[in-house]
């Protein structure tokens, strides 16, 4: 829920009219900014978002942040292509200062850049202008695509140039058919507290994912989408992490004694090979294992572990072996 | 005057001295629109409040500190129009005041100021300080009779450091007389 003032940067270069990401770049932009001012302004009712085109004559601003997002929509549908090349550093100043007099002063200062043609500018230019961003309290989130080989060098300093405290984000997007879903799940949609704060982006988001790929993205392993309900997911994930690692701790605790635990038995069988030291920790393991057991420890003794037991066989027989004394153990109780 | 001891990391009875230098000079704390207060080139975890909100500017370790380089700008809106009489600025006693700013800049009624404006602006005045000690500087009583935003240009340090910091900045001032409308009385 950050207050923030947003201006988008879109390329309009006559590079947008290659058909690598479908259906064309300029296309594939125009929904990604669509959805990403959606976002912007769900997040916060304060947020504006202004428009601006980097390519033609001169870098142009089509709309100057607004709340309105209805504007800054149609504002998009307008856009054509013209201008052969992009001047980057003229367009990012000029964002700067459509930003600095915006106002309301509480708002933080964002550009959200999209480049798809390669950058004329000089690296050092650009790592200038960075800093002067960065002075001015403006964080910049990089989209790369179309011609990021030649690119991502210039922007990554840029962006190195620009970050503070980690405000600003980089994103490179392959070609393919997917520009915007490859975007929903970056934090330049997510916004820095990266709780998904923005139900429109959730919304378009699950949207997407189900019309692309049947839930191929949006949705991780447990069949609900993150982005709809962060804090089921995060609590689920967060339970299974706990699960797992209980299991590896159980597993490596277990090791010898767990013949009937098939695969926890095995997982901790197999590096014995590897290591003679693995042997003393299995020791340990075992001796605390059988601390854990509780009584079993005074009527059961120590097991005659073979200090040179390095064949999984022998593991084997000593884990069926200590089964069942375990098991006669319990018998005589 | 212009001293202040620091052994308890506190400044209060600087604050309540400066005062007396003129019963009707306020300290303005209250007139500023906090919430709109602009720090350009703050370093995120040393924010502008440390210097200038009650309680954080007298506590000597909270500093507001510059990011990039050693320059900060302060954009102060008033909530209504004021008479600036004079300002204290203490900086960081970090490193024998190294860190404290030397050269300040202020400039009046700008309120998108920016690192570039201030190159290219004339500063309504300059202060120079001459340590990190708080020094109250009067003010050029007449450039500053109108006031409704002061950007505050701190250009440099005392010990030509990259950051700057800045302990406590306090506006002295008063209000412009405004309609008082308990005596407004109706005519005819």
């Amino acid at each position: 829920m950050v207050l923030e003032s947003t201006l988008v940067c879109l390329d309009n270069s006559e590079f947008m009219r290659n058909g690598d990401y479908a259906p064309s770049r300029i296309a594939a932009q125009a929904d990604a900014v669509n959805l990403l001012c959606g976002a912007k302004t769900q997040s916060n009712p304060e947020n504006t978002v202004g428009l601006m085109t980097l390519a033609g004559k001169v870098p142009k601003v089509l709309i100057a942040p607004t709340a309105e997002l209805g504007k800054v929509l149609s504002a998009v549908h307008g856009i054509a292509i013209e201008g052969e090349q992009v001047d980057f550093a003229a367009g990012i100043q000029k964002a700067q200062l459509a930003l600095k007099h915006r106002q309301n002063k509480n708002q933080r200062q964002r550009i959200v850049l999209f480049a798809g043609s390669p950058i004329e500018t000089e690296q050092k230019d650009l790592v200038k202008i960075a800093k002067k961003l960065k002075k001015n309290n403006v964080a910049v989130d990089i989209v790369s695509f179309g011609e990021t080989d030649s690119n991502n060098e210039k922007l990554e300093a840029f962006h190195a140039a620009v970050n503070s405290n980690d405000n600003s984000h980089f994103v490179t997007v392959p070609p393919g058919p997917a520009l915007l879903d490859a975007l929903i799940s970056t934090p330049i949609f997510q916004g820095e507290d990266g709780g998904g704060g923005s139900g429109f982006a959730a919304a378009a988001a699950a949207g997407a994912a189900a019309a692309a790929a049947g839930g191929g993205g949006a949705y991780d392993d447990f069949g609900v989408d993150p982005n709809l309900d962060p804090e089921l997911a995060l609590a689920l994930r967060v339970s299974m992490e706990e699960e797992r690692a209980r299991q590896e701790a159980a597993a490596a605790a277990d090791g010898g004694v767990g013949g009937e635990g098939g695969a926890s038995g095995e997982g901790a069988a197999q590096p014995v090979d590897e290591d003679a030291g693995e042997d003393a920790l299995l020791q340990q393991a075992l001796a605390m294992s059988m601390d854990a057991d509780g009584g079993d420890t005074t009527t059961t003794p120590a097991p005659p572990v073979a200090a040179a037991a390095d064949d999984e066989d022998e593991e084997l027989q000593r884990a069926l072996a200590m089964s069942m004394e375990d098991a006669d153990g319990d018998e005589q109780k | 005057m212009a001293s202040c001891s620091r052994g308890d990391g506190s400044c209060g009875t600087m604050s309540s001295s400066a005062l007396t230098f003129s019963s009707k000079q306020a300290d303005l704390l209250d007139q500023i629109a906090l919430r709109e207060v602009e720090c350009l080139n703050e370093a995120p975890a040393h924010p502008w409040a440390n210097a200038l909100k009650k309680g954080y500017r007298d506590d000597a370790q909270l500093v507001c500190e510059s990011d990039a380089d050693e320059q900060l700008l302060l954009n102060i809106p008033f909530s209504q129009v004021v008479k600036l009489h004079s300002i204290a600025v203490a900086g960081s006693p970090d490193d024998s005041g190294a860190f404290a700013p030397k050269t300040i800049h202020l400039y009046v009624n700008r309120p998108s100021m920016g690192f570039s404006d201030c190159e290219s602006t004339k500063p309504t005045q300059t202060i120079e300080l001459a340590s990190a000690d708080e020094t109250t500087v009067d003010l050029a009583y007449v450039k500053f009779q109108n006031v409704h935003t002061l950007s505050v240009f701190i250009a440099d340090n005392q010990g030509d450091e990259e950051v700057t910091k800045l302990s406590k900045l306090s506006i002295f001032g008063t209000l412009v007389q405004t309609t008082n409308m308990s005596e407004f009385k109706r005519v005819g």
